[in-house]
Order: C-alpha cells, then sequence, then structure tokens
C-alpha cells in the first residue's frame, strides 16, 4: 500500500465504491486467500501445492476436523496385521511449519456462496477468494435397510478411518474358529473400487493365520461383477480355499435387510449369519459439498476436466472421491493427482503462474495375501469434457510369485511418497 | 535343422536389441538438446512425486531426485520403447512426448535430495 492506509485507499476511490472496485486480492486484506476444506490426500495436497509453489503470494487455509488423518488406503493392512494404526495417521504439523499453511481444526457446516465465507461449527467464518472442497464421500446409512448411525456402532462400516476402524478390528480379533463373517459391499460408485475385496482377503488372512478352518467370510454384493474380480477370486481359491464366498445379485436376489443385533443380513435366497457384520453402505459427496450446492441429483460434485473447477461455482474447486472424475476411480491416488491440477489452475487464477493442461494418474494396489500383491492403473487427460482413461494396466491372474512380491513391495513405496507427497 | 533356426532367432533377436538401442539413443540424444521449461518440469513432476519421493527416500520405489538428466530421459525412453518394464511407468511415460521429457529430466537433475 505504500505508505497509504486501507481507509485513505478507500477514500481515494470513494467511500463504499472500494470493495466492489478492488481486485479480490486486495480485499480485506494483500494476499488472495484460499480456503480447503477436508485434509485427506486431496485437500492436504492441494492446500501443499499452493502454499509450496506460490512461495507466500497466496495465504492458504486448511481445515480439517481432527488433529490427525488416517488414511483409508491401507486401512486395510491395519486390519490384516501388516501395519500399525499409528503408521497409516499423520499429522499436519509439517504443513503449517514448512509451508505456512494455517490448520484449522474444526467442522466446516456451511459455505455461503454469495459471500464468499465458510462457517465452522463453533460458529466462527474464514472468508475465501478461492474454496476447494475436498470433504470425501458420507456413507448413506438407509441404504441398506436395517442399517443406521447406531447401527454402525456394532456392525462397523469402516469406509471412512478413524474409530470405525478400530471397531472392526476389535471385532475380527474376538472372531472364533465356526464363527462367520458377512459383508455387505456396497453399490457403484465409492470410495476405493478394490477395497471391500482386499478387506476380505486381510479378514481371510487373519483367520487362516490363527489356524482357523471352520469359519466363512460371505459377500453380499449388489454389483454384478467387481474390480481385479479375476485376481481377488483366484487369489481366494489359491490362499483361502473354501473360505470366502462371494454372492452377486442374481444369485442372492437382493437385500432384504440387515439386523445388527441378531447378527443376520437377510437376502431373497437366504439369510446369512455373522459374528461379524461389516455392512458398507452406499455413499455420496461429504455433506459439506451437498450443502455448499455444487451436487448433482445424485450427490456428486459435477466438475471441469481441465482443472477440477465446478462446473456450479466457478470460485469453487470439488476434488478427490466428492467429485464426478469421469474415468477415474475414487481413491486417494486420484485425489492426489486431482489436487496438483487444481493446485495449478488456482495459481494461475489468483497469480501469474502459468497454467498447463491437465494430466491425471492412479494406480491402485491390493494385498490378497502375504507378498501377494496386485495392481491396476491408468493415465488421464480430459477428452471431449471428460476426465478419460487413455492408458491403463492391471495385474494379470497367474503371475509368478517373485512378480506379485515385487508388485506388493512397490506399494510400500508408494504409500511413503504418496504421504511425503501430501503431509510433508 | 533345430540348431540352425534357434541360432537364426538368436541372430534376430540381437540385431532387434542392436536396432532398439540405437533408436533410444537417438531419441535421447535429441531429447538432451531441447531447452526444457523449468514452471512446465516442475508441474508435471507432480505426477512422479505421488511415489518418488521428493526427499529421495526409498523403499520399494528408487529414488529419482537429483539423478543426471542423461539418465531420466534414457530411463524414460527405455520405458517407452519397451526396453525397461514395469506396467505403471510404461503407462505413465505413454503420452510423454519430448518436451515433457526434457522438462522432467532437467527437474529432477535439479533437485537435491
Amino acid at each position: 500500500m505504500n505508505g497509504l492506509t486501507r481507509r485513505q485507499f478507500g477514500l481515494l476511490l470513494g467511500a463504499g465504491a472500494s470493495t466492489l472496485a478492488m481486485p479480490a486480492y486486495l480485499r480485506a486484506q494483500d494476499k488472495p486467500r484460499v480456503v480447503v476444506i477436508g485434509g485427506g490426500p486431496g485437500g492436504a495436497t492441494v492446500a501443499k501445492y499452493v502454499a509450496k509453489d506460490s512461495a507466500g503470494a497466496i495465504d492458504v487455509t486448511l481445515i480439517n476436523d481432527g488433529e490427525t488423518f488416517t488414511t483409508c488406503f491401507f486401512s486395510n493392512l491395519y486390519l490384516g496385521d501388516f501395519r500399525t494404526f499409528e503408521s497409516i495417521t499423520h499429522s499436519y504439523d509439517q504443513l503449517a511449519s514448512a509451508y505456512g499453511i494455517n490448520k484449522v481444526t474444526g467442522r466446516a457446516v456451511s459455505v455461503d456462496r454469495e459471500a464468499k465465507t465458510v462457517t465452522l461449527a463453533d460458529g466462527s467464518t474464514v472468508p475465501y477468494d478461492r474454496l476447494v472442497l475436498a470433504p470425501g464421500i458420507d456413507v448413506i446409512y438407509d441404504s441398506v435397510p436395517g442399517y443406521s448411525e447406531e447401527a454402525a456402532e456394532i456392525a462397523p462400516h469402516a469406509w471412512k478411518a478413524g474409530a470405525q476402524t478400530q471397531l472392526l478390528k476389535e471385532k475380527l480379533d474376538a472372531v472364533e474358529d465356526g464363527q462367520n463373517i458377512v459383508m455387505v459391499a456396497p453399490p457403484n460408485p465409492y470410495r476405493c473400487p478394490p477395497g471391500p475385496y482386499e478387506r476380505v482377503s486381510m479378514f481371510a488372512h487373519v483367520l487362516k493365520k490363527k489356524g482357523f478352518t471352520q469359519s466363512k467370510i460371505f459377500v453380499i454384493d449388489p454389483k454384478e461383477t467387481f474390480s481385479k474380480q479375476a485376481l481377488f477370486t483366484e487369489g481366494w481359491e489359491k490362499h483361502y480355499p473354501g473360505m470366502v464366498e462371494w454372492y452377486g445379485p442374481d444369485v442372492h436376489g437382493g437385500l432384504k435387510s440387515v439386523d445388527v443385533a441378531a447378527g443376520t443380513v437377510e437376502t431373497d435366497l437366504d439369510t446369512f449369519e455373522g459374528a461379524l457384520l461389516n455392512i458398507i453402505p452406499a455413499q455420496r459427496a461429504g455433506a459439506i459439498a451437498i450443502d455448499a450446492g455444487v451436487t448433482n441429483e445424485a450427490g456428486w460434485a459435477p466438475i471441469d476436466a481441465g482443472s477440477m473447477r465446478s462446473t456450479i461455482d466457478e470460485a469453487i474447486y470439488v476434488i478427490g472421491d466428492a467429485s464426478i472424475a469421469g474415468d477415474m476411480p475414487k481413491s486417494g491416488f486420484s485425489a492426489n493427482s486431482q489436487a496438483k491440477v487444481a493446485a495449478l489452475n488456482i495459481r494461475a487464477d489468483l497469480t501469474d503462474a502459468q497454467a498447463f493442461p491437465a494430466r491425471y494418474s492412479n494406480t491402485c494396489w491390493s494385498l490378497i495375501e502375504t507378498d501377494d500383491g496386485v495392481k491396476v492403473g491408468a493415465q488421464y487427460e480430459p477428452q471431449d469434457g471428460k476426465i478419460t482413461a487413455l492408458d491403463a494396466f492391471v495385474s494379470q491372474p497367474g503371475e509368478s510369485a517373485e512378480l506379485r512380491k515385487e508388485t506388493y513391495e512397490e506399494s510400500i513405496g508408494w504409500y511413503s511418497g504418496i504421504i511425503e507427497d501430501t503431509f510433508a | 535343422m533345430v540348431a540352425s533356426l534357434a541360432a537364426m532367432t538368436a541372430v534376430a533377436s540381437g540385431t532387434e536389441e542392436d536396432s532398439l538401442r540405437a533408436e533410444a539413443d537417438e531419441r535421447v540424444a535429441a531429447i538432451l538438446k531441447l531447452s526444457p521449461d523449468p514452471a512446465y518440469g516442475a508441474y508435471l513432476a507432480g505426477d512422479c512425486a505421488t511415489c518418488h519421493r521428493a526427499s529421495g527416500g526409498s523403499d520399494g520405489i528408487p529414488p529419482i531426485a537429483g539423478l543426471p538428466a542423461d539418465y531420466t530421459v534414457n530411463a524414460l525412453i527405455e520405458y517407452k520403447l519397451g526396453i525397461r518394464e514395469n506396467e505403471v511407468m510404461v503407462v505413465r511415460v505413454a503420452r510423454l512426448g519430448d518436451a515433457e521429457i526434457a522438462a522432467l529430466a532437467a527437474h529432477f537433475a535439479d533437485q537435491k535430495p
């Protein structure tokens, strides 16, 4: 402001007109403000890349309701005793200290798109010039008849990592030989397409390791087919013969209801009983995206394929699971990739940074049994207004044990990589 | 007959390998002559950082920060030509043109792990 006070500057421009006349980045403070809601692999990454690459030219605030973040990816490996809970839980300390990001611990409850402010549960408001919504998913409890938020305390979904994951682990470890596990798998689209089936593998791994021979794992699936099906089916037969029974809709005939107190899942075909029920309901974008009015009738946020900008509000970007990202699966890797495209476009929006064409990538690794890792992935670019898979690969049935071990080791390296890229 | 066929196959694949190597060397040399755009390299490198740690740490995935540009260009061309095999990398390089490879290689050569 070169010696002029803000008030004098306003007077020079003419009282009242000043706020409107000034570009957004001069309003209230000197720097443009980016506010990010959600501190997962999408939100934390976009906050980091905007702060890091703008080198102090943009003020970045990251709002997340926890002090730490537990990743959904690799949470199945915690269930299978391959990882500790601590090893999949990360703090935001480095984002604050290394990049000057303002970390706000609190729950964002509403967005005023006219005033460009976010209101937190404690009543405080945070103004923004650009808002990034990265809230992940919410589960739709009543998409499974008989299921509810309360019922999830008995039959965890564990599809948002944290206390639910620990509850599921506790219940898994309490299963005795001869007792069964019933999983209700989610309909498309949902977070982490291979996730339910990797989880089944980890359930089976734990039971097998204890020497159980009488327990079964039933999967009641609303889908005809599922991600990496040939690989999982082969792996279950090889490592856990007779233990896993998967039922598609043409066999079970439809899910009627669950009774978590009785431990039953009723379908047209039969009633399945389990000492452990893992109910994974249908999903939609996190509540804040729906509340902000940037989602469609199905509960997901449409975005511009070249920038991740909301097609409903140009001051808002939506990344990760909450967005409709064309061919990209809802995964931590996808969210991290989308975050970098959004970060560049936000910097180009607010500073003189140059925007380059969007490129996206994803790989999903899954563990079937010790040292038996598989992967699926692709490279994506915008085409005809949609994020489109252009090159893809998937592990093949019958691969050598050596290659599967390499794939698993690669996944360990990836986990270290994405955590550093997101939180450090 | 069988022996001579086998010998011919060996010669053929040897020639194929030699010509692939020659093609790789030619492309690497051409790419190293380009003037890479640092901002473009920094943006493209975001795609690599998901797996290859900027700090240079590694467990299961090799570090690439600080590698000389000619090494990186050669490695990426080898993935493109099928000399190196890793499904993830083959897909990642499929849509990288010469300008992108040059920008990435210069970017990583500049990194201090």
